[in-house]
């Protein structure tokens, strides 16, 4: 009976993953688009519990939000802007049948060829036969005061951050402008795009009094979590996106619960992108800030650079503890920016998609009159 | 853990309630009770996989299904999102 | 017997109340009728089968000694996340049984009574939601 206890994430995993490729295909084939996006949503959901049956917390962290909460919130927008029903042709029965077929079959294989390779283990210690690349990154990643360890050590016991900004930085800054760059573009297109200022009444526009009451305790209480989340990157998993999009909720909370009229008078769009530029700015400074000090002091420094280096003549660097708890350097830093920058990237998206659509249908006319 | 097999069973049978709701409601309300089991099953699993650190995952699936909820009544009720 | 084994042995007894309430919203959910009738089914996977479970897995978290000074992380999360399944759930199933009736997606077709048509009727409550 144990036996079959010991079996019981391997099932679980299997089933996520034939229940996800079976949402998936219904919700390709599926001509109302609003019950497409219900089965994409179950889709999310499996693949949730599949990452997290897998130990990386980091990326269900990113893959929720982003897949349940945000893909659904966008197509709603767009469905409700444009039509309901598709009117394509679909693929007749018989192929499609035959597709579910050998796609059921191909995973079954998939699985029991990753099971029998001992490509996934459940221990939270690394096994004796990882990668050699693995266990360098173990070795020096972890906090550790030895000074030829500290070449290399990024001081932060959390592996997935240390890398994403310490020892792949240079991949970060470029996924990070490319996120800047598709912000830009929104903001380009929808230039004249205002909300009018309509008067507040409260009892006609947004949603219910329970909705309202309970979003009142519950907004506060979401933003202090998500700080948690965001400033403890170098601890637990977590980090500056991820906390970022964990606050994005209580901002579209806000204004779908409350109307677009009551956000926009505490929160306007200028505002958001002043804090935003700010966010980017903490970023290339922490970037750069080694540069800045060794250019002060007339030393070496390097981009990217968290901990001294003792190929200097003096070492030049950000210090890794202050009064016994640990910072990691530039971590915190970076962590701190990004949180501030993706948070207000997400609130200018809601705000630009909630502009009501007469007055996009007068900027239109507009621009072609 | 003797309980884990129920918890599956409940996903199951949720699943199959969200394929067969004849109406909009009914599967966003399937759905919303499959989102509530996971975050369940999420914090039974880190107390016995012996990994204490990654039970933040529960607290974003819950808020985010809660989200979804919102989404789809105030598509239902309003002409104008935003509004 | 010392405090360790009294709150193993409640946390085992709460998650096992969860498990119940589990089978019994999953079996409730196929087998009534009507989309009104499953929000009570509803209720009873959001409160009887998630809020209590996950209070009963946070005390069991602060008995184990094994995993060092991480298990109070583990309960605390563990607190919030009751927490806010507790005051989410029924405010998003009143939010989309409300949306559900005033913009007809879901009819209440073995009808009892309706006295919310009735107020309707006479003029107390307004017709819809625009």
């Amino acid at each position: 009976m144990s036996q079959l206890y010991e079996l019981i994430p391997y099932i679980v995993m299997a089933v996520s993953a034939l229940a996800s490729t079976v949402a998936v295909y219904l919700a390709i084939v599926e001509r109302d688009l609003i019950k497409a996006v219900l089965y994409s949503a179950i889709q999310s959901t499996f693949y949730a519990l599949l990452f997290y049956l897998l130990m990386v917390p980091d990326i269900v962290l990113v893959y929720v939000p982003v897949a349940v909460g945000l893909l659904s919130a966008v197509f709603i927008f767009a469905i409700k802007k444009t039509e309901k029903y598709e009117e394509v042709a679909g693929i007749p029965k018989t192929a499609s049948a035959i597709i579910l077929v050998l796609v059921t079959v191909f995973t079954l294989i998939a699985g029991w060829l990753l099971i029998q390779s001992h490509a996934i283990t459940f221990e939270i210690f690394p096994s004796a036969d990882a990668r050699a690349l693995a266990k360098w990154f173990l070795n020096t990643t972890l906090a550790s005061k030895e000074w030829w360890i500290r070449t290399f050590s990024a001081m932060s016991p959390e592996a997935v951050t240390a890398i994403v900004w310490d020892y792949r930085g240079l991949d970060t800054y470029f996924e990070t402008s490319v996120m800047y760059l598709a912000i830009i573009g929104a903001l380009a297109i929808a230039r004249y795009f205002e909300i009018p200022k309509k008067e507040y009444k409260e009892e006609s526009m947004g949603m219910s009094i329970v909705g309202k009451t309970a979003t009142k305790i519950l907004v506060p209480m979401i933003i202090v979590v998500a700080i948690s989340i965001g400033l403890h990157g170098h601890l637990t998993p977590g980090g500056g996106f991820q906390g970022g999009v964990t606050a994005a909720v209580a901002v579209s909370l806000m204004i779908f619960i409350f109307s677009v009229y009551f956000a926009v008078r505490y929160f306007k769009i200028y505002t958001a992108i002043l804090l935003r530029i700010i966010g980017l700015i903490g970023i290339a400074l922490a970037a750069t800030i080694a540069i800045l000090i060794a250019l002060a002091t007339g030393y070496h420094g390097f981009i990217f650079q968290n901990q001294p280096k003792p190929i200097t003549p003096l070492e030049v660097g950000l210090p890794y503890e202050i009064g016994g708890n640990l910072i990691s350097g530039t971590l915190l830093i970076f962590n701190a920016s990004e949180f501030l920058a993706v948070f207000m990237g997400f609130a200018i998206l809601f705000l630009l998609l909630s502009v009501p659509e007469e007055s996009i249908m007068e900027v239109i006319r507009g621009e072609i009159e | 853990m003797y309980f884990i097999p129920f918890y599956l069973v409940a996903v199951i049978m949720y699943v199959v309630r969200a394929l067969k709701g004849p109406t909009i409601p009914d599967r966003v309300l399937a759905i919303d009770c499959l989102g509530y089991v996971l975050a369940t099953f999420l914090v039974i699993f880190s107390v016995y996989l012996k990994s204490p650190l990654i039970i933040a995952c529960a607290i974003v699936l819950a808020l985010w299904i809660y989200a979804l909820d919102v989404y789809m009544s105030k598509y239902l009720e309003k002409r104008e999102l935003g509004e | 017997m010392g405090l360790n084994f009294i709150l193993t042995i409640i946390s085992y007894i709460l998650i096992g109340i969860g498990a119940f309430c589990q089978v019994v919203a999953g079996i409730g959910m196929n087998r009534f009728p009507n989309f009104f009738v499953r929000l009570h089914a509803a209720t009873i996977c959001a409160v009887g089968g998630s809020f209590v479970p996950i209070i009963g897995c946070s005390i069991l978290a602060l008995t184990l000694e094994e995993f060092g000074p991480s298990r109070f992380f583990l309960a605390g999360a563990g607190f919030v996340t009751a927490i806010f399944i507790l005051l989410l759930a029924p405010v998003g199933s009143h939010l989309l049984a409300k949306a559900a009736y005033f913009s007809k997606a879901a009819v209440l077709h073995p009808k009892a009574a309706d006295l919310l048509e009735e107020d309707i009727k006479k003029g107390e409550v307004r017709e819809s939601t625009v």
